[in-house]
């Protein structure tokens, strides 16, 4: 869905998440502008210092690939160099995170079955609810830190990443539903996966038809996962209702009010604000204040009010 | 014909659930095939087929203890693939109920979309499968309500 996806047996990794690097165990290769062509950058038993990577983000080389099959070394060098670092703060363990789970993310979006999806989903659940448990993120640095373009991995690791932040501002704690808000947000659109790029991609208006192909998607990712014993019921309404709104408009029921599961009401939330405040093929991003007025607009007929009204203060707070 | 139905085995009026929503006479004289929609991709022509049905309603995954709940339903329209139905409960994709038709053989069919349609009327799309078969009925030999078709 990504644009960013697996090419040719290759995974993209951030080129900053290798900045604490000293000897990987992986190859680094490196694609340059507009070729498609991947050629080695660096052998893995060669030491990348900190000048390499400076270089490499003033040439506006953002992005480095592994072979596919080093996914889970990569990952592995991420937990151990930032996640397990005590010393690494909230916005640090998030972006190693992010990182870690991206490879592992691309990989299972090509798989044809979702048990990797909701592995990755599920792992990526438990880390996040161990950084919340061991300190407050704070919005600013994190929203910094959070990519913005709209690319699918991009959107569900916002969407999962504000979910788990709005949760803790509602008060919810329990470090097991923390990890699995954490894991719904990060499938709520898992049933993009039957999207085509042509239409998820698509830089002018959709068409009617479009429109309702894109509206399948929750129904789509919830039959997906119904059947599974390891997702709760909570988690499977993040995915079917989060397009639901206050008033019954939504969609792809037309449920209203009350009987939208709260969790499926904060990742609608959530993914609101990812979408407004990313960069999209036809416009740019809306200021995060723009985007907290659109949501107070709406508060009470599309979106949850008194989460709008928690979010957008912890938004503002953050100026 | 009564004009109440039954539910979790407690009467409610017709016109009280609200739940056509035209006119009973107009809901219950549609007969002959749909009209065709601009992005129908169904594998099989629907009928209308208006009538009450007595179904039998398993539990969604988030009410596990509960009991089958027996119920009677207004049946919209159907194909070999499956049928389309008026409910006053929302239910969710892949739950399943097994529906009695006409002819009164008993089919098991699984929910694949569900709509509000106003104040306690849902309807639901729902295709005709077989136990132990991850297909649908259809996809079989003989399988679904193939004399519709």
């Amino acid at each position: 869905m990504s644009t960013a996806v697996a090419h040719h047996g290759y995974l993209p990794i951030a080129t900053a998440s290798i900045s604490r690097a000293s000897i990987l165990e992986f190859d680094l290769y490196l694609r340059r502008a507009g070729s498609t062509h991947t050629e080695l950058y660096r052998s893995a038993s060669y030491p990348l210092k900190s000048e390499d990577v400076e270089r490499l983000k003033e040439d506006g080389v953002d992005r480095l690939y592994i072979k596919c099959e080093y996914a889970d070394a990569y990952k592995h060098y991420m937990c151990t160099q930032v996640l397990s670092d005590p010393e690494a703060p909230a916005t640090a363990r998030v972006e190693a995170l992010r990182e870690a789970t991206r490879a592992a993310f691309q990989e299972a979006l090509g798989a044809s079955d979702h048990d990797q999806m909701v592995a990755v989903a599920m792992d990526f659940g438990g880390q996040m609810a161990q950084v919340v448990a061991n300190e407050a993120m704070p919005f600013r640095e994190l929203f910094t830190t959070l990519e913005h373009d709209y690319y699918t991995f991009t959107h569900v690791c916002n969407v999962s990443v504000y979910s788990v932040m709005l949760a803790g501002r509602l008060g919810i704690v329990d470090a097991k539903e923390i990890s699995q808000i954490a894991a719904g947000g990060l499938l709520h659109d898992i049933g993009k996966r039957h999207i085509p790029l042509s239409i998820l991609n698509k830089a002018g208006k959709l068409t009617d038809e479009e429109w309702e192909i894109i509206r399948e998607h929750p129904v789509s990712g919830f039959r997906e996962l119904v059947e599974r014993e390891d997702l709760s019921w909570s988690q499977l309404m993040m995915v079917y209702q989060h397009h639901e709104k206050m008033d019954g408009t939504g969609y792809p029921t037309g449920i209203y009010g009350a009987e939208i599961h709260p969790w499926a009401r904060l990742c609608g939330v959530a993914d609101v604000f990812d979408a407004l405040t990313c960069q999209r093929p036809y416009r740019k991003p809306m200021p995060r204040a723009e985007v907290c007025e659109h949501l107070e607009k709406h508060a009470g007929a599309w979106f949850d009010a008194e989460m709008v009204t928690c979010w957008t203060s912890h938004v503002r707070s953050a100026r | 014909m009564s004009d109440t139905l039954q539910v979790d085995n407690e009467e409610v009026s017709l016109a009280e659930t609200d739940a056509l929503v035209e006119s009973d006479a107009e809901f219950f004289a549609k007969t002959g095939p749909l009209p065709l929609h601009w992005n129908d991709e169904r594998r099989f022509p629907r009928f209308y087929y208006r009538s009450r049905m007595k179904a039998v309603i398993y539990p969604s995954k988030d009410q596990p203890e509960r009991q089958p709940t027996a119920c009677e339903v207004l049946l919209r329209d159907l194909s070999r693939g499956g049928i389309s139905l008026l409910h006053t409960q929302q239910l969710y994709p892949n739950q399943r109920l097994d529906v009695t038709l006409a002819d009164g053989v008993t089919r098991a069919v699984k929910v694949v979309w569900c709509r509000r349609m106003t104040e306690r009327c849902y309807a639901v799309g729902a295709e005709f499968f077989k136990e132990g078969s991850k297909g649908t009925a259809a996809d079989g030999a003989g399988g679904g309500v193939t004399s519709a078709s």
